[in-house]
């Protein structure tokens, strides 16, 4: 305790030095007091109990024993004999007695084992605590350090030990509560003399052992256990012992009997274990005599470093195991990030560790579906088919892998990634032939019939064969079309310099595919033969004037292209396109016209590319003058009454006259950039028929569509809105007796048989007044901008005719309008179409 | 004592060995005419449900044990108690046969192995003269060492390592491997 305080303050010092605490300078001197003194008393102590009689004369016993024996004292053994009866060291083989004292009425024996074990036991005849415990206080002054505390007890002392120990044997619990391992030994005369006889003629089982446990229950379940397997050992040798061993009647009576006093003690022995570990003492234990085999060397320690062991072990498994997984995940993200050959180099390097292979497939997996999924499903079968099938010939495997990856690896890279593909058997093939024809090379022609399951090999290499002459014929023809006029139709300046010298050489034009043509001839079937036809008369007719004529046509199309800069520039161009027939594309468009359609189609495929650049920058510069002069006008007007009928806000007169006004927004914007493009039929807009490629958005004609049609139901003006409409009453009931019509100051009196004419301003508010035979005047009036409509919304609507109802339904009046307009703004609910159509931008 | 207390840890003895075992103890311990008369009528319901011996053998096993403890016995008996005693399944036997029945177990040896043993042991604690018993006992036990392997009595150590020493080995065994992996994938890492 001295020294562990020491230590502490110690340690506080260096601490405080190191940190500079004003507090070292306390410390350092009371350390300088304490350390020396602590030294001098651990030093007399130490002295003290080297000069302990007791200590020298045990000292002196082992030390000879050592020195006769040549061997060491390997362990010592401390035994309070409670028993009440001597140990009779007669029963343990190879123990010899070395000393033996008295000390009051105390006795104090000392014996050595054969194997170097020092047994020093105590015992009081009447077990006179007070003694043993003067005794033991005697014994710790030697400083002897025993290994093992070992509780003697007799056998009919077990089941009231718990009680002894919690009572008068106070002391003995504070001794085994001082040891660090304490077995207990039932000491009984008959029973050593049977375990003997046991031991020299028989089998004498190791001593029980009691490993540590905080459950009572786990430790009867231990003992019970080891408990039954001695009494089945020993039940087992009864016969043989009783007959071998050289003893009289009664010792072989008690040799008989041994099993049966084993199950009585049975009850005694879990009970006393119980309560010395209930004590707090670590029993490991339990011995029937001296020279019983004790586990603790053997078992007991190779359990208990196991069991140690085994926390640790777990730990670092579990943990190294976590840092494996978190590391392969690294490399899974890694390999996420990389593509094409990277990616396979890097799986191949992975695969050539054992260690990483699950996820090299994994990765290996991922990539081969990632590679088919750029396919087809009738063409991914075939590559599954080649690949998958292990009779599939190396080279053909590899040109696979080559052709999937779009020849991106190395020959080594994809000798990897064949090798690693999955067999599979049951591949359904549902590409056909002429599919496989056009992807498989010529070489490897046989290699793939022998995989596919063609019913004749020979049969499927000349089918295929064939196709694949055939499609190679046929690109070379499309090759050789494509490259008849040797222009680069996307750059229009390189364009005019091929052009321009094409004008001037007819004569070269088509030479080489001639003779490509000839060659290819003895091998053309008919359809083919066909189309290298047509690709000689489209040679003809560049030869001709009128291929000098087109080739001019395109030169000059080149040039107008070749200064088109903005979209503004090709709209300006394609308007001129569309109104001029010298605009070289409605010459070449007439051209086309007139030729086979063989020539027909390849001439459009010449200057097809240009018109669709010139219409597409067109079309997209009409879009955005919509957006910025219209969209936003437009969507705002529709936002209100009466194209919404939710709105409070009424459409101002000012803002329709600037928008549907007659020479107004959209009649410019018609004017400016649609009307090239467009005709009218049957009062109709409609793109015009020239296949020029400019194409009118269908919101932007019907724009101008419904601008007609309101110019022609209103009078749009600057500043108001005007209509007119015939009226005249229907029929009135009882009792109604005249009805008036005002809008403005203008004021109609309604007659039944003769139509008065309205006109709506609207600037003014308009109304109607009901009289009543009893003179009452009913009066329904709206004085808003758009008030025709909001007034007739009172009324019921029957084509052109409008009834009133009373609120009670005892009268009604009913009227009709008829338009002074070619088109009625109120019965061919023109408003709601507009809103409609127009909304969707 | 019961015989539940002794049967518990000889569970994998065979049950008529045991009552065997116990009934000779229990007379020695306390040799008088009624407790061989009790331990007698316990032999007979204990062996009375076993299939391992036949009728003649259990009627042996049944004399062998009432002579014995006759043998035993310091008292004289009377004719009825004799009778009592030596009455087996109705039949009346004459004591004084014990060594008569071990020789019958003798015969066939191999069919009467637990007859012998059990007449071993009773030999073993007669209270005939050793001269009669002795060249019984070395026969039994020859004629027992020729017929049968004789119990093992080899103690096996009840703490079980085995799961211990399981869990060590194989936490050993993954964390060499995870090391082993770790080394090879940091080597791809690096």
């Amino acid at each position: 305790m001295i020294i562990l305080f020491i230590t502490g303050l110690t340690l506080i010092s260096i601490a405080c030095l190191l940190y500079g605490f004003s507090i070292t300078y306390i410390l350092n001197h009371i350390l300088i007091i304490l350390f020396p003194g602590a030294l001098i008393w651990v030093s007399i102590n130490k002295y003290t109990s080297y000069q302990h009689p007791l200590r020298k004369k045990i000292t002196k016993i082992l030390s000879a024993w050592e020195k006769d024996t040549g061997k060491s004292i390997s362990q010592l053994t401390f035994i309070l004999n409670l028993s009440e009866h001597h140990i009779d060291i007669s029963l343990s083989s190879n123990l010899e007695e070395h000393l033996s004292m008295k000390y009051g009425e105390c006795y104090l024996n000392g014996y050595i084992k054969d194997t170097g074990e020092f047994f020093l036991t105590i015992a009081h005849p009447t077990n006179q605590l007070l003694d043993i415990a003067a005794l033991w206080d005697e014994v710790c002054k030697t400083k002897i350090k025993f290994s093992t505390l070992c509780l003697c007890c007799a056998p009919n002392q077990l089941d009231s030990l718990g009680k002894k120990l919690e009572n008068e044997w106070r002391f003995v619990t504070k001794v085994l509560l001082e040891a660090k391992r304490v077995s207990l030994m039932i000491n009984h005369s008959i029973l050593a003399q049977s375990m003997y006889y046991l031991n020299e003629f028989g089998t004498l089982p190791p001593a029980l052992t009691v490993t540590p446990t905080n459950k009572i229950t786990q430790l009867y379940h231990q003992l019970n256990k080891q408990l039954d397997i001695f009494i089945e050992t020993l039940f087992s040798q009864r016969l043989e012992l009783c007959n071998v061993a050289p003893v009289n009647i009664e010792q072989k009576r008690q040799l008989l009997y041994l099993p049966l006093e084993i199950v009585n003690l049975k009850n005694g022995l879990m009970s006393a274990a119980g309560n010395i570990i209930s004590a707090g003492a670590p029993l490991q234990s339990i011995v029937f005599q001296l020279s019983q085999q004790s586990p603790k060397k053997q078992a007991f320690d190779y359990y208990t470093s196991l069991s140690r062991m085994t926390l640790p072990i777990t730990v670092l498994a579990i943990c190294s195991t976590l840092i494996y997984f978190s590391l392969e995940k690294r490399i899974a993200t890694q390999l996420q990030h990389l593509t094409g050959p990277e990616l396979v180099s890097y799986l191949q390097k992975i695969e050539g560790k054992n260690t990483n292979r699950p996820l090299a497939r994994k990765q290996i997996a991922a990539l081969q579906l990632s590679l088919m999924h750029q396919f087809p499903h009738d063409e991914v079968s075939l590559y599954r088919k080649l690949l998958s099938n292990k009779n599939t010939h190396l080279s053909l495997k590899i040109w696979t892998v080559h052709h999937i990856t779009n020849h991106t690896l190395t020959d080594n890279q994809a000798l990897f990634l064949t090798k690693h593909w999955p067999i599979e058997n049951t591949v359904n093939l549902t590409l056909p032939l002429s599919q496989i024809a056009q992807i498989i090379p010529s070489e490897q022609i046989q290699n793939t019939c022998q995989i596919i399951n063609y019913s004749d090999i020979n049969s499927c290499a000349n089918t295929l064969s064939k196709i694949h002459a055939y499609h190679k014929a046929e690109k070379q023809l499309t090759k050789i079309e494509k490259t008849l006029l040797p222009i680069y139709t996307i750059d229009s300046e390189y364009a005019i310099r091929q052009l321009s010298y094409l004008a001037n050489n007819a004569k070269l034009i088509g030479e080489d595919a001639l003779k490509t043509l000839s060659q290819l001839s003895r091998h053309l079937d008919t359809t083919l033969q066909n189309r290298a036809n047509g690709i000689k008369s489209t040679i003809d007719l560049l030869q001709s004037e009128n291929g000098q004529f087109i080739i001019s046509q395109l030169l000059k199309l080149h040039q107008l292209n070749n200064v088109v800069e903005s979209n503004k520039d090709a709209h300006l161009t394609m308007q001129l396109a569309y109104q001029s027939d010298d605009h070289p594309l409605q010459q070449l468009r007439l051209v086309t016209e007139s030729l086979s359609t063989h020539n027909k189609h390849w001439l459009e495929s010449i200057f097809a590319p240009v018109k669709e650049h010139l219409s597409t920058k067109a079309t997209a510069y009409i879009h955005e003058r919509w957006e910025e002069e219209i969209a936003n006008k437009l969507a705002h007007i529709l936002n209100q009454y009466p194209f919404n009928q939710d709105s409070s806000i009424q459409a101002p007169a000012s803002d329709l006259y600037q928008l549907f006004g007659n020479d107004q927004l959209i009649d410019t914007f018609f004017n400016q950039y649609i009307s090239a493009f467009v005709q009218e039929e049957d009062s109709l807009i409609v793109p015009k028929p020239l296949n020029l490629g400019v194409t009118i958005p269908k919101n932007m004609l019907l724009g101008l569509m419904y601008t007609k049609i309101l110019q022609c139901a209103i009078d749009i003006k600057d500043n108001h809105l005007h209509a007119a409409w015939a009226v005249n009453i229907v029929e009135k009931t009882h009792p109604v007796s005249s009805v008036k019509l005002y809008t403005g100051s203008q004021s109609v009196m309604l007659q039944q048989r003769e139509s008065q004419t309205v006109h709506w301003d609207s600037r003014q508010p308009i109304g109607i007044d009901i009289s009543l035979e009893s003179g009452e005047i009913i009066n329904v009036a709206k004085d808003t901008e758009w008030g025709i409509l909001a007034l007739l919304e009172s009324f019921t609507k029957e084509e052109n005719t409008y009834t009133y109802h009373d609120s009670n339904q005892r009268w009604h009046i009913k009227f009709k309008l008829a338009p002074r307009h070619p088109i009625n703004l109120l019965s061919d609910n023109i408003i709601a179409q507009i809103k409609e159509d127009l909304s969707t931008r | 004592m019961d015989t539940i207390r002794l049967l518990l840890p000889l569970e994998n003895t065979q049950h008529i060995d045991v009552i065997q075992y116990y009934i000779t103890c229990a007379f020695m311990r306390n040799p008088s005419f009624d407790n061989l008369i009790k331990l007698s009528q316990l032999l007979d319901h204990e062996i009375s449900s076993t299939d391992q011996l036949s009728a003649e053998q259990l009627d042996c096993v049944r004399y062998l044990y009432r002579d014995w403890g006759y043998c035993h016995l310091g008292e004289k008996l009377t004719k009825s108690q004799e009778k009592k005693l030596f009455t087996i399944d109705g039949t009346a036997h004459a004591p004084g046969h014990f060594l008569a029945a071990i020789d019958f177990a003798k015969l066939n040896p191999k069919d009467n192995i637990s007859l012998m043993r059990f007449g071993l042991m009773l030999l073993t604690h007669s209270a005939l003269k050793d001269h009669l018993t002795l060249p019984k006992i070395q026969a039994i036990e020859q004629l027992l060492a020729n017929t049968e392997q004789m119990p093992n009595c080899t103690y096996h150590n009840p703490n079980s390592y085995k799961k211990v020493i399981t869990l060590v080995i194989y936490n050993s065994l993954v964390f060499s491997y995870s090391l082993w992996l770790l080394f090879h994938t940091n080597f791809i890492l690096s």
